[in-house]
């Protein structure tokens, strides 16, 4: 009894298998974590503080904070403590991407028009490296920022996120 | 060395040569040089190091510490695309390189790419790592950024895998196992995996990223290779579809071994020359998704396209049982090793098992100046399908057959040793050499030849098509 040969669907299963798992596995790695996807509101992850635990990255929309002001629970490990001098109208930059995630300022210019206030809406914090260089460059630029204006020095370590600090400063400048 | 004798005043016993078939058009040289080659190879090399280079790999190389890893990710990975795409291009069955160069050894070029390829990306995978990698931040961490948190890399990670399988089974121990089909359709999935790790390249890599002129050149070069591979695959296999040959005749040789005619009204579109092979694919139920290659056994006429098919208990067996009249799709012919090959000078062919067909083949149409000697090696007597055929081809072109039946631990001769070699054929360094065979006789065969005195560049190898 001459055998008969192999079917198609016998030889292709091992190839569809693994392809099915390769789409499998992707679902399961491929988390939305970036904030890109946040609303324009606000969608800073905000590290230590009570709705999101740290590490698990998710992002944190604060629906509930209306208004035009974005000033959730300003994480205090992010960002110094905001001079009481500093009031004024609050203009939100343009958000800036980066290959690691999106940078978006938003600064307080007084009535004579001077910046006395900035602050990072977004920031790369998709992964914890950027998460971890985030940390430590938004602060600094927000010092060197406020201390130079646009001709501060980049932090070294934090190239992209320093360049697009700057860009979203740019478009309040210009407003 | 009784079995060495030569005996070319055997008797005739098969006609050989049919009434007065016209030989179908032979395919054109090819233009391509080696030099043409050797000018691609360097300028993609040049290219590729250029935009490491030129975007401070060389700095960051040296600056040490997580820089330095950094560096080699972004040289290693852009070496594993261009690597990638090369060997694409080798299986692309782009008709040039084909001409020039016979698909078997295309194939052996693909392989060593595909290796260097999976050797990068190990590198790539390795030093991306250590580049990520910082003493505040933990290994799991690291691990977890790479393989999703950071944008695309989740599908580059899933690509990164594919590959690994696709490496793995094509690994001679692992692929030794597996059936030609399935490895093939689990071959195919390399795709999918150069597709999922293509956009990770071009946003996360700063070669690319950042300049405009490099990922142009980058997105092309995938533009131009995907579209030669779905011509040259695709296009090729629909048009040879379009025009299938039919089975004119199938006559037994031996048990379990037949001789298979194809012609028809389409033979006309063929081009092939003797010494070629091509892939069979019959459109019956269960056959119709496999292409297999077959060496011509007989010289290319309008008498028809003549294969050897021997049962090995596969796939071969049904082609063995095929009903006249069924459709067969042809693609190629293939091969570079025709007669074209001796240039009007002397001809040694060397066959073992299942490559006596193509020699079969080759003696129709050499010249009585080639006064062929032909060297056969069997393990038994059943292989040498062509035998008496093969006597009479040779005798009339004024040469001689010798074959050598047995295993060669029973036989305690080596068939290719050098002396050996040197008394069959006492003209040896003076003739050009065509060698069909399993692997290990090409190796045996090209060895014995070349120490007994025959230039290499006058011994041509090639893997046997059953």
């Amino acid at each position: 009894m001459p055998a008969e040969p192999a079917s198609l669907a016998r030889r292709v299963a091992p190839a569809l298998v693994l392809t099915g798992a390769s789409v499998g596995l992707l679902q399961l790695l491929d988390r939305p974590v970036t904030v890109e996807t946040g609303s324009d509101e606000l969608s800073l992850p905000v590290p230590g503080a009570g709705t999101g635990v740290a590490g698990t990255t998710s992002p944190t929309t604060s629906a509930t904070t209306g208004a035009t002001t974005p000033s959730t629970a300003t994480p205090s490990t992010t960002v110094p403590a905001t001079p009481t001098a500093c009031t004024g109208t609050t203009v939100t930059g343009s958000s800036v991407s980066t290959r690691w995630g999106a940078v978006q300022v938003a600064a307080t210019v007084t009535d004579d028009g001077t910046v006395c206030d900035l602050e990072a809406l977004r920031y790369p914090n998709g992964d914890s490296r950027s998460s971890s260089i985030s940390q430590r460059a938004i602060p600094l630029l927000e010092q060197r920022a406020l201390a130079d204006g646009l001709d501060f020095d980049a932090v070294s370590g934090a190239t992209y996120t320093s360049e697009a600090y700057r860009d979203s400063l740019q478009s309040i400048l210009d407003g | 060395m009784t079995d060495l004798a030569t005996r070319s005043d055997n008797p005739v016993l098969l006609p050989v040569a049919p009434a007065a078939p016209l030989p179908l058009r032979r395919p054109r040289p090819a233009r391509l040089r080696d030099g043409d080659v050797a000018a691609v190879l360097a300028a993609t090399a040049f290219l590729t190091t250029a935009t490491w280079a030129r975007h401070g790999g060389v700095d960051q190389l040296l600056a040490g510490g997580n820089e330095t890893w950094t560096s080699i990710a972004r040289l290693s990975g852009l070496l594993a695309s261009v690597a990638g795409l090369l060997g694409l291009v080798l299986v692309a069955r782009a008709r040039t390189l084909e001409r020039r160069y016979g698909l078997d050894h295309l194939l052996v070029w693909h392989r060593y790419l595909g290796g260097t390829m999976a050797v990068a990306l190990a590198v790539h995978v390795g030093a991306g790592f250590a580049a990520w990698l910082t003493p505040d931040q933990g290994v799991l961490s690291t691990v977890a950024d790479l393989t999703g948190r950071v944008p695309y890399m989740a599908p580059a990670t899933v690509g990164a895998l594919l590959v690994a399988v696709v490496t793995v089974s094509s690994l001679r121990s692992i692929r030794r196992r597996l059936s030609y089909e399935t490895w093939y359709f689990v071959h195919l999935t390399a795709y999918l995996g150069l597709a999922l790790a293509f956009a990770h390249e071009l946003y996360l890599g700063t070669d690319l990223r950042d300049d405009t002129v490099a990922r142009a050149l980058f997105v092309a070069a995938h533009v131009v290779v995907l579209g030669a591979l779905v011509w040259g695959r695709w296009g090729r296999l629909v048009a040879a579809a379009l025009h299938p040959l039919r089975v004119t005749d199938v006559t037994p040789l031996v048990p379990g071994t037949v001789s298979l005619t194809l012609g028809g009204p389409n033979l006309a579109r063929i081009e092939a020359d003797a010494g070629q092979f091509a892939l069979l694919r019959p459109l019956r139920r269960r056959l119709w998704w496999q292409a297999h290659p077959y060496s011509l056994a007989a010289a290319p006429t309008s008498a028809g396209l003549r294969f050897t098919v021997k049962d090995r208990g596969d796939a071969s067996g049904a082609l063995t049982r095929l009903p006249v009249g069924t459709r067969v799709v042809v693609e190629g012919p293939y091969g570079t090793l025709t007669p074209e090959v001796f240039d009007e000078g002397r001809a040694l062919l060397v066959a073992g098992g299942v490559g006596v067909a193509p020699v079969r083949a080759l003696l129709e149409w050499l010249p009585t100046t080639a006064r062929p000697v032909v060297l056969l090696r069997a393990r038994s007597a059943d292989e040498l399908v062509h035998l008496e055929e093969l006597r009479v081809l040779a005798a009339q072109r004024g040469g001689a057959v010798h074959a050598l039946v047995g295993r060669t631990v029973s036989l305690g001769v080596d068939p290719f040793d050098p002396a050996v070699l040197r008394r069959a054929v006492p003209d040896l360094a003076g003739r050009t050499a065509v060698v069909y065979g399993p692997e290990s006789l090409l190796h045996a065969a090209h060895r014995g030849l070349r120490d007994a005195g025959m230039p290499t560049e006058h011994i041509h190898c090639e893997r046997p098509w059953w």
